[in-house]
């Protein structure tokens, strides 16, 4: 009885910080507006790679390449809003509102706070992922042959790619807490570093030898390749890095490496509050 | 305009020019970033070209246009979204009771802007240039130098445009803010020729004076630019120049029109909105 009054009481935080993210992040404007700003950047992204695709290869482009962009761009969307959107709700409580030292004082668990709030750019995310889809279906020539047997293997690879970047965002967050108001530069240059590296837009054999092995130890990379060889139905994808490879062993690289990181954001997370609490600095405003 | 009024206003826009020339070098994280974060998208999307086995001309218009966000990026953030920052630190009150025009805070804030953003350009430029080893064919140093400034020119004046709605909105001019970038950046060719977007949707993207700003500056620059052109350097330089114009006209008129309503209603010194 204990145990579950227990998960029930964290459940309860994360849904209440998920709520709160959710009404920060829609309760600005009419919903047909909201509906229209969060879908018309993600589609905006998709169609640069499509110029230029079209601009660099005219009509002739291969198949392959639009497929493993695609795919790449919709995950990303996931990545960029879960590892940004985290991060930023320090500068949004600190900052913008001033009530982070009322949540502090307040009887939550400051890390699952942190993990709902993540939860509402997750659903700003999922809105834009479906409408992403739904423009590649109608623009692009792609060729998905994910089998009914794949299926379980993607929801699940899905799910613990997600909870890593979840992680990721934890971490960006407790590094945010003891830097100043353009700290939030710092998570958009993560995001923007994950977008090189982890091969969103392009295969990873075409970066230069040295960044392809540290591309291929990052989660993300991992998650990329997985969902692109799930959702297409191969065994190989049109990225040479990971050939030679198996699904399941990178599954179980994804699993371990999420595992990691768990630990470590929770470790960094509480060293970083404690940090920032002795700092004096957690509601600190920099007007930066 | 008296003298002594012409003096104050310039006093003013000196001021707060100073403010964002000298302010970078008070905080050298900032330039790390902003010269770092720009090199990121640059370099994903010159390896989308490099993947595709692309001309090095290609990679160079990414190069290019991937150095030119600093100057959307500054636009939007550092000059439409600063009357934000301003009233949530309270600092636009101080400026309403100076004895200027809040007029002199905005081209204050453009030329202050435009100084920093100038050189941003330039060394993103240098380094991306440097990284992927691009070649320029410059047909014409002083047209480009002259398009470049240019091009500042009219963006900023649109930035100084944009600026004068934070005076009544808050959060949603903000998110609204957040729309005006990927679209932006697919609209005006910041990674491909605009031409390949085909006329109509390019004559549209053209309000956007980043988007001619490229084109010529591709053009006078590679090889291949010509190849890839929309419109021709000279017509685009003349479009330019309208534009500044008009967009300083509207944003002279805006500011004043919005700043009455502003303080009509009550807005000017509404925070958390």
């Amino acid at each position: 009885m204990a145990v579950k009054d227990f998960y029930g009481r964290l459940s309860g935080i994360v849904k209440s910080s998920a709520w709160l993210g959710w009404q920060l992040e829609s309760n600005w404007a009419d919903p047909w507006i909201f509906a229209v700003i969060t879908i018309i950047r993600p589609l905006a992204s998709l169609f640069i790679i499509i110029f230029m695709f079209r601009f660099a290869l005219g009509p002739a482009a291969s198949p392959d390449f639009f497929n493993f962009f695609f795919i790449g761009n919709v995950i990303y969307l996931y990545v960029y809003n879960v590892l940004f959107g985290i991060s930023q709700v320090i500068f949004e409580d600190r900052e913008h509102y001033e009530v982070i030292k009322y949540i502090y004082i307040s009887p939550v668990n400051w890390y699952l706070y942190f993990i709902g709030r993540g939860f509402a750019r997750f659903i700003v995310a999922s809105v834009s992922c479906a409408v992403t889809i739904a423009a590649g279906m109608l623009f692009l020539p792609l060729k998905f042959n994910m089998t009914a047997a794949a299926f379980p293997a993607f929801m699940l690879s899905f799910a613990v790619g997600l909870v890593s970047i979840f992680f990721m965002g934890i971490i960006m967050c407790a590094l945010t807490l003891v830097m100043a108001r353009h700290g939030n530069m710092m998570s958009e240059s993560i995001s923007g570093i994950f977008f090189i590296s982890c091969g969103v837009i392009f295969p990873i054999s075409a970066l230069p030898e040295w960044l392809q092995k540290i591309s291929a130890v990052i989660p993300v990379s991992y998650w990329l390749e997985i969902s692109r060889r799930l959702i297409l139905g191969t065994d190989n994808t049109i990225d040479g890095v990971w050939h030679g490879i198996s699904t399941g062993s990178l599954m179980a690289r994804l699993g371990v490496s999420t595992v990691i990181l768990f630990i470590f954001s929770i470790l960094f997370f509480n060293y970083m509050s404690m940090l920032a609490r002795s700092k004096g600095i957690i509601d600190r405003t920099t007007s930066y | 305009m008296s003298m002594n009024e012409l003096i104050k206003n310039l006093r003013g826009i000196w001021a707060r020019a100073y403010v964002r020339i000298v302010g970078v070098n008070r905080e050298p994280s900032w330039l790390i970033f902003e010269l770092f974060f720009p090199l990121l998208p640059i370099c994903s999307f010159a390896f989308v070209y490099k993947s595709m086995n692309a001309p090095s001309d290609y990679l160079g218009f990414v190069i290019l246009g991937g150095a030119m966000t600093a100057i959307w990026m500054n636009v939007l953030w550092g000059m439409a979204a600063q009357f934000f920052w301003e009233r949530e630190s309270g600092n636009l009150t101080l400026y309403m009771l100076c004895p200027m025009s809040t007029m002199a805070v905005l081209v204050g804030m453009a030329l202050g802007s435009g100084f920093s953003t100038f050189f941003r350009v330039i060394i993103t430029f240098m380094i991306g240039k440097l990284i992927f080893g691009i070649t320029l064919h410059v047909a014409s140093y002083f047209w480009l130098f002259a398009t470049f400034i240019l091009t500042i020119a009219a963006v900023f004046s649109l930035g100084m445009m944009m600026a004068s709605f934070f005076l009544l909105y808050g959060r949603d001019a903000w998110n609204i803010l957040t729309v005006f970038m990927e679209p932006v950046f697919f609209l005006s060719g910041f990674y491909f020729p605009v031409k390949t977007l085909g006329y109509p949707l390019g004559a549209i993207a053209s309000l956007i004076p980043i988007t001619l700003g490229l084109d010529a500056m591709r053009q006078l620059a590679f090889r291949l630019g010509p190849e890839t052109a929309f419109l021709p350097v000279k017509a685009e330089i003349l479009i330019l120049l309208a534009l500044s114009a008009i967009y300083l006209a509207g944003a002279r008129y805006l500011l004043k029109k919005l700043e009455y309503i502003g303080r009509r209603e009550g807005r000017l010194t509404l925070r958390w909105q």
